[in-house]
Protein backbone atom coordinates (compact mmCIF):
# COMPACT_ATOMS: atom_id res chain seq x y z
CA UNK A 1 0.00 0.00 0.00
CA UNK A 2 1.46 3.17 -0.98
CA UNK A 3 2.58 5.58 1.49
CA UNK A 4 4.14 9.15 1.78
CA UNK A 5 6.84 9.60 4.19
CA UNK A 6 5.19 10.38 7.17
CA UNK A 7 2.64 7.75 7.12
CA UNK A 8 -0.15 9.22 5.42
CA UNK A 9 -1.88 6.24 3.49
CA UNK A 10 -3.20 6.36 -0.29
CA UNK A 11 -5.39 4.40 -0.35
CA UNK A 12 -6.56 4.66 3.08
CA UNK A 13 -9.03 1.90 3.40
CA UNK A 14 -8.85 2.30 7.26
CA UNK A 15 -10.15 5.67 8.93
CA UNK A 16 -11.97 8.75 7.40
CA UNK A 17 -10.74 11.66 6.18
CA UNK A 18 -11.04 15.21 7.40
CA UNK A 19 -14.14 16.86 6.41
CA UNK A 20 -16.47 19.06 8.17
CA UNK A 21 -17.92 16.26 10.67
CA UNK A 22 -14.07 16.07 12.17
CA UNK A 23 -14.68 19.39 14.02
CA UNK A 24 -15.05 18.60 17.65
CA UNK A 25 -15.09 21.40 19.26
CA UNK A 26 -15.57 25.58 18.23
CA UNK A 27 -15.31 27.45 21.24
CA UNK A 28 -14.86 31.36 21.61
CA UNK A 29 -12.62 32.11 24.86
CA UNK A 30 -12.62 28.72 26.02
CA UNK A 31 -15.87 29.09 26.99
CA UNK A 32 -18.72 29.28 24.72
CA UNK A 33 -19.17 26.16 22.61
CA UNK A 34 -20.50 27.06 19.21
CA UNK A 35 -22.94 23.93 17.94
CA UNK A 36 -25.08 25.54 15.46
CA UNK A 37 -21.95 26.52 12.95
CA UNK A 38 -22.28 25.77 9.36
CA UNK A 39 -19.75 26.95 7.71
CA UNK A 40 -16.19 28.21 8.85
CA UNK A 41 -13.12 29.44 6.94
CA UNK A 42 -10.08 30.94 7.53
CA UNK A 43 -7.66 33.09 5.39
CA UNK A 44 -3.95 34.16 6.28
CA UNK A 45 -2.61 36.06 3.49
CA UNK A 46 1.14 37.09 2.83
CA UNK A 47 1.64 40.08 0.52
CA UNK A 48 5.42 40.83 0.28
CA UNK A 49 7.11 43.48 -1.59
CA UNK A 50 8.72 43.29 -4.33
CA UNK A 51 11.94 45.18 -5.93
CA UNK A 52 12.25 45.65 -9.47
CA UNK A 53 14.71 48.32 -9.33
CA UNK A 54 15.72 48.90 -13.12
CA UNK A 55 15.52 45.21 -14.35
CA UNK A 56 12.03 43.37 -16.07
CA UNK A 57 11.91 40.51 -13.53
CA UNK A 58 11.67 41.16 -9.53
CA UNK A 59 14.91 41.07 -8.07
CA UNK A 60 15.03 41.24 -4.12
CA UNK A 61 11.74 40.98 -2.01
CA UNK A 62 11.10 42.76 1.56
CA UNK A 63 8.89 41.06 4.33
CA UNK A 64 5.55 42.36 3.01
CA UNK A 65 2.24 42.68 5.19
CA UNK A 66 0.78 39.90 6.96
CA UNK A 67 -3.09 39.38 6.91
CA UNK A 68 -5.79 37.21 8.52
CA UNK A 69 -9.80 37.17 8.40
CA UNK A 70 -11.81 34.64 8.99
CA UNK A 71 -16.01 33.72 7.51
CA UNK A 72 -18.13 31.56 10.15
CA UNK A 73 -21.82 31.11 9.24
CA UNK A 74 -23.84 29.70 12.08
CA UNK A 75 -27.92 29.19 12.96
CA UNK A 76 -29.65 32.55 14.02
CA UNK A 77 -30.07 30.96 17.60
CA UNK A 78 -26.68 30.54 18.25
CA UNK A 79 -25.78 34.04 16.86
CA UNK A 80 -27.70 35.44 19.87
CA UNK A 81 -25.80 33.33 22.48
CA UNK A 82 -22.69 34.51 20.74
CA UNK A 83 -23.59 38.26 20.84
CA UNK A 84 -24.93 38.01 24.11
CA UNK A 85 -21.68 37.02 25.30
CA UNK A 86 -20.05 39.72 23.49
CA UNK A 87 -22.27 42.41 24.77
CA UNK A 88 -21.73 41.27 28.29
CA UNK A 89 -17.96 41.27 27.64
CA UNK A 90 -17.79 44.20 25.82
CA UNK A 91 -20.01 46.31 27.99
CA UNK A 92 -17.05 45.71 31.09
CA UNK A 93 -14.86 47.77 28.44
CA UNK A 94 -17.16 50.04 26.90
CA UNK A 95 -17.34 48.43 23.83
CA UNK A 96 -19.69 47.22 21.49
CA UNK A 97 -20.65 43.44 20.35
CA UNK A 98 -18.45 44.13 17.38
CA UNK A 99 -15.77 46.11 19.17
CA UNK A 100 -14.83 43.72 21.57
CA UNK A 101 -12.09 41.43 20.49
CA UNK A 102 -12.36 37.42 21.56
CA UNK A 103 -10.20 34.42 20.98
CA UNK A 104 -12.04 31.60 18.81
CA UNK A 105 -10.81 28.24 18.32
CA UNK A 106 -11.69 25.58 16.02
CA UNK A 107 -10.23 21.28 16.71
CA UNK A 108 -10.45 19.00 13.82
CA UNK A 109 -10.12 15.23 15.13
CA UNK A 110 -9.93 11.77 13.74
CA UNK A 111 -9.06 8.51 14.63
CA UNK A 112 -6.06 7.89 12.84
CA UNK A 113 -5.08 11.31 11.98
CA UNK A 114 -5.14 13.09 15.35
CA UNK A 115 -6.10 16.82 15.98
CA UNK A 116 -5.63 19.83 14.07
CA UNK A 117 -6.43 22.62 15.95
CA UNK A 118 -6.53 26.59 14.86
CA UNK A 119 -6.63 29.52 16.72
CA UNK A 120 -7.71 32.94 16.12
CA UNK A 121 -6.11 35.23 18.03
CA UNK A 122 -7.90 38.87 18.25
CA UNK A 123 -11.37 37.99 16.34
CA UNK A 124 -14.08 40.80 16.01
CA UNK A 125 -16.96 40.40 13.85
CA UNK A 126 -16.56 43.42 11.07
CA UNK A 127 -19.39 42.00 8.94
CA UNK A 128 -22.79 40.69 9.65
CA UNK A 129 -25.69 40.12 6.83
CA UNK A 130 -28.54 38.42 7.78
CA UNK A 131 -31.28 37.05 5.77
CA UNK A 132 -34.58 36.81 7.91
CA UNK A 133 -36.96 36.56 5.06
CA UNK A 134 -36.29 34.90 1.72
CA UNK A 135 -39.20 33.90 -0.11
CA UNK A 136 -39.79 30.11 -0.54
CA UNK A 137 -37.06 29.23 1.71
CA UNK A 138 -37.92 27.18 5.01
CA UNK A 139 -34.36 26.37 6.13
CA UNK A 140 -32.82 27.39 9.40
CA UNK A 141 -32.13 30.95 9.08
CA UNK A 142 -28.12 31.17 8.81
CA UNK A 143 -26.06 34.25 10.25
CA UNK A 144 -22.97 34.96 8.22
CA UNK A 145 -20.07 36.81 9.78
CA UNK A 146 -16.73 38.17 8.85
CA UNK A 147 -14.33 38.33 11.34
CA UNK A 148 -11.69 40.94 11.56
CA UNK A 149 -8.41 38.67 12.88
CA UNK A 150 -5.09 39.70 14.05
CA UNK A 151 -2.95 36.48 14.07
CA UNK A 152 -3.88 32.41 13.08
CA UNK A 153 -1.72 29.96 14.76
CA UNK A 154 -2.29 26.61 13.51
CA UNK A 155 -1.12 23.74 16.24
CA UNK A 156 0.11 26.80 17.95
CA UNK A 157 2.42 28.34 15.30
CA UNK A 158 2.26 31.46 13.31
CA UNK A 159 3.28 30.61 9.72
CA UNK A 160 5.32 34.46 9.97
CA UNK A 161 7.78 35.31 12.40
CA UNK A 162 8.85 38.91 13.22
CA UNK A 163 12.49 39.99 12.94
CA UNK A 164 12.12 40.46 16.65
CA UNK A 165 10.46 39.21 19.69
CA UNK A 166 8.17 42.33 19.50
CA UNK A 167 5.25 42.39 17.96
CA UNK A 168 4.87 38.66 17.46
CA UNK A 169 2.23 36.14 18.77
CA UNK A 170 2.41 32.53 18.96
CA UNK A 171 5.63 30.41 18.20
CA UNK B 1 -26.79 21.51 24.86
CA UNK B 2 -24.24 23.81 24.63
CA UNK B 3 -23.46 25.40 27.57
CA UNK B 4 -26.04 27.99 27.04
CA UNK B 5 -28.82 25.83 26.87
CA UNK B 6 -29.41 25.23 23.17
CA UNK B 7 -30.44 21.61 22.24
CA UNK B 8 -28.48 19.68 19.41
CA UNK B 9 -30.40 17.63 18.43
CA UNK B 10 -33.52 19.81 19.03
CA UNK B 11 -36.38 17.52 18.79
CA UNK B 12 -38.83 19.65 20.63
CA UNK B 13 -39.52 22.85 19.12
CA UNK B 14 -38.96 24.52 15.59
CA UNK B 15 -36.08 26.90 14.73
CA UNK B 16 -35.78 30.58 13.06
CA UNK B 17 -36.69 30.30 10.00
CA UNK B 18 -38.69 33.03 7.40
CA UNK B 19 -42.39 31.76 9.03
CA UNK B 20 -40.81 33.17 12.49
CA UNK B 21 -41.06 36.73 11.24
CA UNK B 22 -44.54 37.72 13.63
CA UNK B 23 -44.17 41.43 13.10
CA UNK B 24 -42.43 44.00 10.52
CA UNK B 25 -43.51 47.44 11.48
CA UNK B 26 -42.75 50.88 10.04
CA UNK B 27 -43.07 53.82 12.78
CA UNK B 28 -44.79 50.83 15.18
CA UNK B 29 -47.47 52.72 13.14
CA UNK B 30 -48.21 50.33 9.77
CA UNK B 31 -47.54 46.57 9.85
CA UNK B 32 -46.17 45.15 6.93
CA UNK B 33 -47.07 41.76 5.77
CA UNK B 34 -46.37 41.58 1.84
CA UNK B 35 -42.82 40.94 2.31
CA UNK B 36 -40.97 38.63 0.57
CA UNK B 37 -36.99 39.66 1.27
CA UNK B 38 -35.95 41.09 4.27
CA UNK B 39 -32.16 41.43 4.75
CA UNK B 40 -29.97 43.67 7.17
CA UNK B 41 -26.17 44.16 7.30
CA UNK B 42 -24.43 45.48 9.84
CA UNK B 43 -20.49 46.53 9.12
CA UNK B 44 -17.54 47.43 11.14
CA UNK B 45 -14.51 48.19 9.35
CA UNK B 46 -11.51 48.84 12.02
CA UNK B 47 -8.40 50.80 10.63
CA UNK B 48 -4.97 48.77 11.40
CA UNK B 49 -1.82 49.12 12.00
CA UNK B 50 1.30 47.47 11.03
CA UNK B 51 3.79 50.17 12.10
CA UNK B 52 7.22 48.41 10.94
CA UNK B 53 6.01 45.51 11.69
CA UNK B 54 5.20 42.13 9.53
CA UNK B 55 2.05 41.81 11.23
CA UNK B 56 -0.81 43.48 12.52
CA UNK B 57 0.02 45.88 15.95
CA UNK B 58 -2.81 47.44 16.70
CA UNK B 59 -6.61 48.18 15.25
CA UNK B 60 -8.86 51.54 15.34
CA UNK B 61 -12.51 51.74 16.16
CA UNK B 62 -12.99 52.14 12.53
CA UNK B 63 -16.47 52.69 10.76
CA UNK B 64 -19.61 51.78 11.31
CA UNK B 65 -22.35 51.39 8.52
CA UNK B 66 -25.45 49.36 8.01
CA UNK B 67 -27.50 48.42 5.21
CA UNK B 68 -31.34 46.61 4.31
CA UNK B 69 -32.19 45.45 1.55
CA UNK B 70 -35.77 44.21 1.32
CA UNK B 71 -38.84 43.34 -1.28
CA UNK B 72 -42.45 43.74 -0.87
CA UNK B 73 -45.45 43.26 -2.60
CA UNK B 74 -46.17 46.24 -5.26
CA UNK B 75 -49.26 46.75 -3.50
CA UNK B 76 -47.48 47.08 0.18
CA UNK B 77 -44.70 49.08 -1.45
CA UNK B 78 -47.62 51.84 -2.49
CA UNK B 79 -48.76 51.77 1.19
CA UNK B 80 -45.29 52.45 2.80
CA UNK B 81 -44.88 55.39 0.04
CA UNK B 82 -48.57 56.35 1.02
CA UNK B 83 -47.39 56.60 4.47
CA UNK B 84 -43.93 57.89 3.77
CA UNK B 85 -45.49 60.21 1.12
CA UNK B 86 -47.39 61.75 4.33
CA UNK B 87 -44.70 61.84 6.44
CA UNK B 88 -42.37 63.85 4.06
CA UNK B 89 -44.86 66.48 3.02
CA UNK B 90 -45.08 67.36 7.08
CA UNK B 91 -41.72 68.21 7.06
CA UNK B 92 -41.39 69.61 3.63
CA UNK B 93 -39.23 66.56 1.71
CA UNK B 94 -39.48 64.25 -0.41
CA UNK B 95 -40.41 60.43 0.19
CA UNK B 96 -36.81 59.49 -0.33
CA UNK B 97 -35.74 61.58 2.03
CA UNK B 98 -38.37 61.15 5.00
CA UNK B 99 -36.79 58.69 7.32
CA UNK B 100 -38.68 56.21 9.30
CA UNK B 101 -38.34 53.71 11.87
CA UNK B 102 -38.77 49.68 10.85
CA UNK B 103 -38.75 46.70 13.19
CA UNK B 104 -38.81 43.20 12.60
CA UNK B 105 -39.47 40.29 15.29
CA UNK B 106 -38.98 36.66 15.39
CA UNK B 107 -40.51 34.31 17.97
CA UNK B 108 -40.38 31.02 18.06
CA UNK B 109 -41.57 29.10 21.44
CA UNK B 110 -38.71 27.19 23.04
CA UNK B 111 -36.24 29.93 21.70
CA UNK B 112 -38.31 32.90 22.29
CA UNK B 113 -37.98 36.44 20.47
CA UNK B 114 -35.68 38.40 18.60
CA UNK B 115 -36.38 42.14 17.92
CA UNK B 116 -34.43 43.86 15.39
CA UNK B 117 -34.79 48.01 15.16
CA UNK B 118 -33.43 49.85 12.20
CA UNK B 119 -33.08 53.95 13.21
CA UNK B 120 -33.35 56.44 10.74
CA UNK B 121 -33.87 54.52 7.73
CA UNK B 122 -34.99 55.90 4.31
CA UNK B 123 -34.90 54.64 0.94
CA UNK B 124 -31.88 54.97 -1.24
CA UNK B 125 -32.71 52.82 -4.11
CA UNK B 126 -35.82 51.37 -5.60
CA UNK B 127 -36.45 48.78 -8.31
CA UNK B 128 -39.41 47.40 -9.44
CA UNK B 129 -40.40 44.81 -12.00
CA UNK B 130 -43.31 45.62 -14.04
CA UNK B 131 -42.86 43.58 -16.72
CA UNK B 132 -40.85 40.42 -17.42
CA UNK B 133 -41.27 37.72 -19.75
CA UNK B 134 -42.07 34.76 -17.93
CA UNK B 135 -43.82 36.08 -14.71
CA UNK B 136 -46.75 33.87 -15.31
CA UNK B 137 -48.72 36.11 -13.11
CA UNK B 138 -47.02 36.40 -10.09
CA UNK B 139 -47.44 39.74 -7.81
CA UNK B 140 -45.76 42.70 -8.84
CA UNK B 141 -42.72 43.36 -6.57
CA UNK B 142 -40.61 46.24 -5.67
CA UNK B 143 -37.00 45.74 -4.20
CA UNK B 144 -35.43 48.22 -2.37
CA UNK B 145 -32.26 49.64 -0.54
CA UNK B 146 -32.43 51.50 2.01
CA UNK B 147 -29.60 53.77 4.37
CA UNK B 148 -29.74 53.24 7.32
CA UNK B 149 -28.07 55.05 10.45
CA UNK B 150 -28.43 52.33 13.25
CA UNK B 151 -29.47 48.63 14.09
CA UNK B 152 -30.36 47.65 17.15
CA UNK B 153 -30.54 43.53 17.73
CA UNK B 154 -32.88 43.72 21.29
CA UNK B 155 -32.21 46.99 21.94
CA UNK B 156 -28.46 46.37 21.67
CA UNK B 157 -26.38 48.07 19.37
CA UNK B 158 -23.19 46.52 18.13
CA UNK B 159 -20.93 49.47 18.75
CA UNK B 160 -20.34 51.72 21.42
CA UNK B 161 -19.06 55.27 21.00
CA UNK B 162 -15.88 56.52 23.23
CA UNK B 163 -18.04 59.32 24.78
CA UNK B 164 -21.81 59.58 25.66
CA UNK B 165 -22.51 61.24 22.20
CA UNK B 166 -23.35 60.29 18.80
CA UNK B 167 -24.23 57.20 20.54
CA UNK B 168 -27.93 55.04 19.62
CA UNK B 169 -29.12 52.30 22.29
CA UNK B 170 -27.48 51.05 24.49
Amino acid sequence: MPMNPAGLLYPDILGNRYSRTSAVDISIDNTLIIEGCLGFSVHRKLTRGKSWGHRAKPQARTRGKFECDAKITVYAEDYNLILDYLTTKGAALNQGAFDVAFFLSITLFEQTLGSTNWMLIGCSIADENITLIEEDGDKEIPVPLDLDVMDILKDGISPVLENSPFGQLGA
Amino acid sequence: MNAAGLLYPDILGARYSRTSVIDISVDNAMTIEGCTKFVLHRKLTRGKSWGRAVKAQGRTRGRFEFGLQMSLYTDEYNLLMARLGEKASAAGGGIFSAAFGLSISLFEPGIGTTLWQLIGCSISDEGEKVIEDSMFGSDLGVDADFDVMEILKDGVSAGLENGSLGQLGA
